[in-house]
């Protein structure tokens, strides 16, 4: 399929080396280590040589629990986020680093420093992706424990990041003067120094992930991008569409705000080997077991005593909080829509309750041949579903090489991505983020 | 102690880095301030020094704006620790206005990239600048309880280092299982400033417990490294009040019932090495021209021709010091000097243990064992562990 648009547009490309979910095939033989440096070296170094955009990395508070029980069916473990991103910077040269660390059991004038290093250290690759937690599980491991009114998250979020900015900005260069820094509002009280001089970004590139109404907002006021989990072209465009209308009620042209969904590639000589594939992978994904943990974090309730091979539960939801999962963000908007979406699905597709998770749950994946990858992918982006995409392998860390090998030089000839980094390049190069966003008061 | 017996008692040198060096004059060359922003430039430092045979570098860090400003050093070592090895890297990371569950983590993290040479250097933020930068108040900035406050973080990191056990990943495919949960414990740390749930989010470290190091020779400093320390770093007056400073931490061991092996303990050494004393004598000059803080403090030093320096740090080890932590005063000549002037003349006096061999730790070429988990074999019961009273 080609594109109405004679003009290719680029595919923003970032490789996310996944912390604790289910998508990793661990019992995969090639699957390596997810606590190794090497690792995460050979990951940044596939996805560097297929002139990715990024590396992407989540963040870990508290081990996930579910039904009062540490989850053991995935990968469990990982390396703290910005002391990886630090070396893996020392092992690359292009790549930008986007790591995710949560603004409620942080403060800004630490994060301030530790992206302004990592920034420095990088040659100006860094990227905040700036998440919310509020729950008392989490706050367990942290001074304040479960302080953070849920409602406030994301006002102390935009807190967080206007204050940092007000550091990065505050020693403009070493042999300048430094600004005082006074910060005084519902969350902060904070006068002083900063002891680092600006980095080449400015300001490190600025991700947003999370669902919610606030959480678009505060995309669409502070984010240069936006990790979502709406990949499917009717989801996305809804999605797209929605946001960079925010981006632009809020001040900012839509396309300082790129949109990003985290999506799967399953890559094979023809489309049914591509299919065959991925069906694989999906059911080694979703073992039974892990069907019935994931319907339980919808249910909101105990689902063991069901046969996964089975039918779906016949008993209703659980409404109001999270009881069942602790640890693990996961956005169910309304139990009840999604109960009935599930059961229609199993009516008319005669699924059982495995196989209707398998059909429901995973996020949208592009499947065939690597011509048939790339013009997908393309034109996913030239029809306003997203700016470009987020892969997450199911092993790691060589998981991306099919992608890396095959279809990379597709996009490249067909002009959708850089057959080179240019030289001296930051990551608001790569993905045309230009000036940082204004700051925006939150009331 | 004779010669003979010195050549086999392990004895070590550490380089400390920090801004331009440790005289304050080392910071009169601009190119000099810039390189505290060139990461390159603490990359080659910390080569040097292990081309040196230092077992391992610090890199100094503050909450707060201190001497010309700062990297992260967390951030650096973990930047630097992929260019080096066999040398242990030593960030300080303070432990007032920060998160233990962090903190732990983020050396935790350290020791997987270098592959088992993670060290921390444990400090307290005293100052009404760190407190305003973090802008929650803080009425007792007293010494005292600052310190007491950093052994319940050492403490609580200790356990959360342990609450992965070694074997925890099991990658079960008959049972479908990646850990075994019983091998990850909760640690139930309550204490008066905090408390930590734990397990850690990051398997169990190539050292299981980096090492943990305190600097300075405060009351409270010397509590806490014999409490909870592997290292210890003391400036000293004198050879005489080394020796008294030695015998008053070897007392204390005894007093507060330390386990385990010995606190290491360095001496903090002020370098400037040269190679003839009259060189020496001169660079002491032009450096205490241009700021003369060196003649003021009362501190032993190294100051002139590398064999008068390797004679000082060879009476060091005859007192029972485990080691020397040179300063040096200017870091773009006094760390190469170090590397080519000082070290072989160390290697000559036989002052030194035989470097790490390698695929070594940092606990391994410090003589310290690598311990178990604490929770192998323990039942999944909670157990209560109290933080020590302010």
């Amino acid at each position: 399929m080609t594109t109405s648009n004679p003009i290719v547009p680029q595919v923003i490309l970032g490789a996310h080396f996944p912390g604790v979910n289910h998508h990793t095939v661990w019992s995969d033989p090639n699957s390596g280590s997810h606590i190794d440096f090497d690792s995460f070296a050979r990951f940044a170094q596939i996805a560097e040589r297929g002139f990715f955009d990024f590396l992407f990395l989540a963040e870990g508070l508290r081990l996930r629990e579910q039904r009062g029980k540490i989850h053991d069916l995935d990968v469990v473990g990982r390396p703290d986020t910005l002391p990886v991103l630090a070396a893996i910077a020392s092992v690359t040269q292009h790549l930008g680093l986007v790591g995710t660390i949560n603004a409620t059991f942080n403060e800004p004038y630490e994060l301030a420093r530790q992206f302004a290093t990592l920034d420095h250290l990088s040659n100006g690759r860094a990227a905040w992706n700036v998440v919310t937690s509020s729950d008392a599980f989490t706050g367990e491991n942290f001074r304040r424990g479960g302080y953070l009114d849920p409602a406030d998250r994301y006002v102390r979020a935009a807190e967080t990041l206007n204050a940092a900015r007000a550091f990065w900005d505050s020693w403009p260069a070493q042999d300048a003067e430094a600004e005082t820094v006074q910060v005084h509002t519902s969350q902060f009280d904070i006068t002083g120094r900063f002891n680092i001089p600006q980095s080449p970004q400015g300001h490190p590139v600025i991700f947003q992930a999370g669902d919610s109404a606030a959480g678009r907002d505060f995309a669409a006021a502070n984010a240069d991008a936006v990790f979502t989990r709406h990949g499917t072209p009717e989801a996305g465009r809804a999605f797209y569409q929605d946001v960079k209308a925010r981006a632009v009620a809020a001040g900012r042209s839509p396309d300082e705000l790129k949109v990003l969904p985290g999506v799967s590639a399953v890559i094979g000589d023809t489309h049914t080997e591509a299919e065959e594939l991925a069906d694989h992978i999906q059911a080694q994904q979703i073992s039974g077991p892990t069907a019935i943990h994931l319907l339980e974090q919808i249910w909101n309730r105990d689902l063991s005593a069901y046969d996964p091979e089975g039918p779906l539960p016949d008993i209703e939801p659980e409404l109001g909080e999270t009881t069942i999962i602790r640890g693990r963000a996961r956005y169910i908007d309304d139990r009840q829509k999604t109960v009935a979406h599930l059961r229609k699905v199993a009516e008319t597709q005669q699924l059982n309750l495995r196989q209707t998770v398998i059909e429901t749950q995973a996020r949208h994946w592009y499947v065939g041949t690597p011509e048939s990858v790339a013009d997908q992918l393309i034109d996913a982006v030239a029809t306003g579903i997203c700016d470009g995409f987020i892969l997450v392998p199911h092993i790691t860390p060589t998981g991306l090489e099919p992608f890396v090998n095959k279809v990379v030089p597709i996009l490249q000839e067909r002009g959708a991505l850089r057959t080179a980094y240019p030289s001296h390049s930051t990551l608001r190069d790569l993905i045309g983020s230009a000036q940082p966003a204004q700051k925006v008061s939150i009331s | 102690m004779t010669a003979t017996q010195s050549s086999t008692t392990p004895f070590h040198f550490g380089i400390a880095l920090k801004s331009t060096g440790y005289h304050p004059a080392s910071t009169k060359n601009e190119a000099q301030r810039q390189q505290i922003f060139e990461p390159n430039s603490w990359a080659e430092l910390t080569r040097s020094a292990q081309r040196a045979g230092a077992v391992y570098v610090t890199y100094e860090d503050s909450f707060e704006y201190q001497d010309l400003g700062q990297f992260d050093a967390s951030l650096l070592a973990a930047w630097v620790a992929p260019r080096t090895q066999n040398i242990g890297l030593i960030p300080t990371i303070t432990v007032t206005h920060t998160e233990p569950f962090h903190v732990q983590k983020n050396i935790a993290t350290l020791d997987h990239i270098s592959s088992g040479w993670a060290g921390w250097q444990v400090a307290v933020s005293d100052s009404a600048a760190a407190t305003e930068l973090l802008g929650r108040g803080r009425a007792d900035l007293d010494i005292k309880p600052l310190y007491t406050e950093a052994i319940d973080v050492v403490d609580v990191s200790r356990r959360l280092w342990d609450s992965w056990e070694d074997d925890a990943e099991i990658r079960d495919v008959a049972t479908g299982r990646f850990i075994d949960r019983n091998k990850l414990h909760y640690v139930d740390f309550v204490g008066p400033r905090f408390s930590i749930k734990g397990p850690t989010i990051t398997p169990r470290s190539p050292q299981g417990q980096p090492v943990v190091a305190f600097a300075g020779r405060d009351q409270a400093v010397l509590d806490a490294a014999v409490h909870t320390g592997d290292v210890l770093f003391v400036p000293v007056h004198n050879l005489d009040d080394a020796q008294a400073l030695l015998t008053q931490i070897r007392e204390l061991e005894t007093q507060l019932g330390r386990a385990g092996a010995p606190l290491l303990v360095h001496a903090d050494l002020p370098v400037l090495v040269t190679e003839t004393e009259a060189a020496g004598q001169h660079r002491w000059e032009e450096l205490n021209g241009i700021n003369p803080a060196w003649l003021n403090a009362d501190q032993l030093r190294g100051s002139g021709a590398a064999t008068s320096i390797a004679t000082l740090v060879a009476g060091l080890k005859s007192l029972g010091f485990n080691g020397v932590r040179l300063q040096p005063a200017d870091n773009a000549v006094d760390v190469a000097a170090v590397e080519t002037l000082l070290a072989p003349r160390l290697r000559d006096a036989e002052v030194l243990t035989q470097p790490a061999p390698q695929g070594s730790t940092l606990r391994g070429a410090l003589g310290l064992e690598r311990p178990n988990s604490r929770y192998t074999n323990a039942s999944t019961v909670e157990h209560e562990t109290q933080g020590a009273t302010v």
